[in-house]
């Protein structure tokens, strides 16, 4: 699309327009969009269109519409976090990082999308905004803490849409909505502001295509002066094929697979197990159920973000989850924290034993059929509160190592199932390399029935 | 041997009136405390000691407190000569011409003044960080809050610089410091301390004032030397029977009590506090109490908006008597964020909307009074959390009502007895494993401070805690 753009063949203003339009059309029924940029978007848009350069001088991403994550800083919009206590806040003045490397790519941005209160949930529905609602079946969630993104990009609503991962919140709606998702190693995007959670969070892209996925993150990653973790400017990552591969139900205490995500696993690993030509070693890694060690670190580290007095004084104003997690937060020590920082170096030392220099791991990226988009597991069950068992992803936050969640079937609930692979610390490659060669043996549908991806709505190739 | 300082006001007194100390050494005592401890503790805002002394070798009213050392709180309560800041750098230099009421009736029962204690601008916070003087410490422990609005007050008498000092409460501000800095704290009924002649009413009858003190019958013997109303008051409790020193050496008849620790709005409580309160309550039961628990039932919203509204308008106009008082509008530097803040929610608010918050509190009362009909008393925590650590309370969080929500979260029992003018009283009767103390509230009915001292007077000898001393300046 970008080259359409920077050929002349069709104005950025009208490709801005196109996802303005389908925003307004689309939204309503997913509740995906919560604050709209249209007239910024529109100058932006014309001044590029009477831009004299030539072509080989504008961005990668010119006049391309995005979405940000309402829990990123777009300069003008304010960033709600998805809670009430922050629908009056002012205006950011800078963009975050992620935004700002995008939009110096050429990037327009068009509008932030939802996230559940304080991006600490799988399941997008907060008090300010209410419930996201997933393309592929409205009743179920497209996952979260990113759903708002991810619905938007399945539904064609917008060709890019920012997410972070602090949790799993890349790959939890990526594998919900059919798209694959990539949290890089932490440390290959630099970080700023400081997250809520400060080690265990990274920005990272995700998209309908690997080639798309690719292009997000050689412009999203990077060191930036004041993180001290980050990797340098030009650390060559190398890819290649995996030597070893393992297979691994769940990351948490909890009973068999669910039945119809059973059978879809087995059916990713058979297939990753002949693309790979290596027998995938069956595993139950109970040195990596990493128990209340991510609980304990994010709580801990939000609450003092915010202040306690600030938290205390507003838990009555939170989302039920949210303020069960603030709650939490508030009973912590600082021998508590401490004590679960120090826990991390285990985890990570079981991972990179396991894992040496190329083997992969594989597991659903969430060990259930979907959410219902309140955030429930069953109809009976209260809004909010899924059991922990269901994630797979934390690990992945908790020891750094990168995980990508790959498009793998589809429940019989309509909703998309994701396959979650795990490499090396510092091999994302290894996982582009692998999720290209599963997108030539197994494509997937990049929109749900019904919906139109963005580019072929343009014409455009 | 038993220091003077460690004696309560009645017990320096009786000194007095036995002729085994002077006046004069009395006050001297007070003042090398004040300057031994005051530097770190910073709760003088303005030292009175030429004053205190020449009135101490004068001829002193005669009475049960005659002759004892004391200080009043820097907030109203003019003394006439001498500065009076209000806790703002827009009155730094500004001296009052005149004695206020409660002053006047202090002097006259031959109270000795060394000076004036440290309050937040206006009065504005449960803490006294005002920029104009620093951080007031608690004596417990100096990186935490002595509380507010009356916390230098409550520093000076918990290290005992002083044994009594005067304090007003218009959502707290006796009772907050007295928990903070393990002291007895009542707010009388309101009306109970008449204002005349310079006001009717504080913040639309919200607003009492009276004193922290170490003892119960301190407590009683200054609210007798200084209540009653007065022609012209527009509130008139009845008076007691007799005097209220009487009450506090009486034990109660079995009373009904109901004790809550759920805090309104959902706000959390603190493990400490909500132990102190189930110790309590079985301590009552012991003492022969007919103890259960139960909590009024009204619309708790009435302590969010009304309440702002009350009081971002008080700072409206506090701040155009700081305009003529210095002859000029205070100068954006001159007044805190958070006051900055109050007074421009306060000038949005219009006529119709005060009179409707005020409306609400009213309604708020009469939905209270009948969990009085049936009840003695109401006991609580005090505060939410044991004293929080300095730089909390004092900052902005955003505007006016998110300040209020956050000190809220702090103090979210004793504005009722505000709003309903119930007398309430703070009890110093726990201390939690990190030695900072935790105040037990006693909400009482209406008029009746009486049962609150015959409880409290109990209370204070079954449980006592006159041997408890802050480190700092204690004998060790």
């Amino acid at each position: 699309m970008r080259d359409a753009v920077a050929s002349r063949h069709v104005s950025a203003e009208e490709v801005v327009r196109v996802a303005l339009e389908r925003i307004e059309r689309l939204n309503p029924a997913l509740n995906a969009v919560v604050a709209i940029r249209a007239e910024e978007a529109i100058a932006e848009a014309k001044a590029l269109d009477r831009r004299k350069q030539p072509v080989a001088e504008l961005g990668p991403l010119a006049g391309v519409p995005l979405l940000v994550k309402d829990l990123e800083d777009v300069a003008g919009m304010r960033t709600s976090q998805g809670s009430v206590l922050f629908a009056n806040a002012r205006a950011a003045s800078v963009d975050g990082l992620v935004p700002s490397r995008l939009r110096a790519a050429g990037a327009i941005v068009v509008g932030k999308t939802n996230l559940p209160e304080f991006a600490a949930e799988g399941f997008t529905s907060n008090l300010l905004f209410g419930t996201t609602r997933n393309p592929w079946a409205l009743d179920w969630s497209p996952g979260g803490s990113s759903g708002g993104s991810a619905a938007a990009i399945a539904s064609g609503m917008a060709p890019i849409a920012t997410a972070t991962d602090g949790g799993g919140s890349i790959r939890i709606p990526a594998a919900f909505c059919g798209l694959v998702g990539l949290k890089p190693t932490n440390g290959v995007i630099g970080r700023r502001p400081i997250p809520d959670w400060i080690d265990l969070s990274t920005d990272g892209p995700f998209a309908t295509t690997v080639a798309d996925l690719r292009l997000l993150l050689s412009l999203e990653r990077g060191p930036v002066a004041g993180d001290p973790t980050a990797l340098p400017k030009h650390y060559a990552e190398v890819g290649g094929k995996p030597s070893r591969a393992f297979a691994a139900p769940r990351f948490r205490q909890g009973g068999p697979l669910p039945d119809d995500v059973a059978a879809l696993f087995e059916a990713g690993v058979a297939a990753a197990g002949e693309l790979l030509a290596l027998e995938v070693e069956r595993i139950e890694p109970k040195a990596l159920w990493t128990g209340d060690n991510w609980l304990v670190l994010t709580s801990a580290e939000h609450v003092h973000r915010f202040g306690r007095q600030f938290v205390q004084a507003n838990l009555d104003r939170m989302h039920p989850s949210a303020r069960s997690f603030m709650e939490f937060g508030l009973g912590l020590s600082i021998d508590d924290y401490l004590a679960a920082r120090r826990r991390r170096f285990e985890y990570v030392r079981e991972l990179d034993e396991l894992l040496g220099e190329d083997a992969i791991i594989l597991s659903p990226t969430v060990a259930a059929a979907g959410f219902l988009a309140d955030g429930r597991l069953n109809p009976e069950d209260e809004p909010g509160a899924l059991p922990g068992e269901v994630y797979n992803t934390e690990v992945a936050n908790i020891t750094g190592h990168p995980a990508i969640s790959l498009p793998a079937g589809i429940c019989p609930n309509s909703v998309p199932f994701g396959l979650q692979v795990m490499a090396p610390r510092f091999r994302d490659e290894l996982l582009l390399d692998f999720a290209e060669a599963w997108e030539k043996a197994h494509e997937w549908p990049r929109t749900p029935p019904g919906y139109e991806p963005f580019e072929i709505a343009l014409g455009l190739k | 041997m038993t220091e003077v300082w460690e004696l309560d006001a009645l017990g320096q007194a009786d000194l007095v009136s036995h002729r085994e100390v002077s006046v004069l050494e009395l006050v001297n005592a007070a003042i090398d405390r004040v300057e031994a401890l005051n530097p770190r503790l910073n709760c003088v805002a303005t030292p009175m000691f030429e004053e205190a002394r020449k009135r101490a070798q004068s001829k002193l009213p005669s009475g049960p407190l005659s002759g004892v050392p004391y200080m009043v709180k820097d907030l109203g309560q003019p003394c006439a000569g001498v500065r009076q800041t209000d806790g703002s750098r827009a009155l730094r230099d500004f001296i009052a011409d005149h004695d206020g009421g409660l002053v006047t009736r202090l002097r006259k029962a031959g109270l000795v003044i060394i000076g004036r204690a440290t309050a937040p601008e206006f009065g504005n916070h449960s803490t006294t960080e005002a920029e104009v003087f620093g951080a007031t410490h608690n004596p417990w422990d100096m990186e935490r809050t002595a509380g507010g609005s009356s916390g230098g007050s409550a520093a000076a008498v918990s290290a005992c610089l002083v044994p009594a000092a005067s304090a007003s409460d218009g959502a707290g501000s006796i009772r907050i410091p007295a928990s903070c800095c393990g002291l007895f704290g009542l707010k009388p009924t309101r009306g109970r301390i008449s204002f005349a002649p310079d006001a009717g009413e504080v913040l639309s009858g919200l607003a009492v004032e009276h004193a922290v003190t170490r003892s119960v019958r301190d407590s009683a013997a200054l609210l007798d030397a200084t209540s009653g109303a007065v022609s012209g008051d527009p509130y008139w409790p009845a008076p007691p029977a007799e005097p209220f020193l009487d009450q506090a050496k009486v034990d109660p008849a079995p009373m009904h009590i109901a004790w809550s620790a759920k805090a309104p709005l959902g706000m959390p409580v603190d493990p400490d506090c909500r132990r102190a309160v189930e110790a309590t309550a079985k301590r009552l039961e012991e003492l022969g109490h007919h103890v259960v628990e139960d909590d009024p039932a009204y619309d708790e919203e009435v302590l969010l908006d009304p309440m702002v509204t009350i009081w971002s308008v008080r700072n409206a106009t506090d701040h155009d008597v700081v305009a003529s008082k210095i002859g000029r509008a205070p100068r954006d530097d001159e007044l805190e964020i958070t006051t900055w803040e109050l007074v421009e929610r306060g000038r949005k608010v219009s006529a119709v909307e005060l009179v409707r918050a005020v409306d609400l509190i009213h309604a708020a009362s009469r939905a209270i009074a009948p969990f009085f009909d049936k009840y003695d008393a109401w006991l609580t925590p005090t505060l939410a959390q044991p004293p929080l650590p300095l730089g909390r309370l004092n900052k902005s969080y955003g505007g006016a009502d998110e300040w209020w929500r956050v000190d809220l979260s702090f103090n979210p029992w004793n504005s009722i007895a505000n709003l309903t003018g119930n007398p309430a009283m703070s009890v110093p009767l726990a201390w939690n494993e990190s030695g900072l103390p935790i105040g037990l509230l006693f909400t009482g009915r209406y008029g009746d401070e009486a049962a609150l001292f015959r409880l409290s007077g109990q209370l204070e000898r079954s449980d006592g805690w006159a041997d408890r001393f802050p480190p700092i300046g204690s004998k060790s």
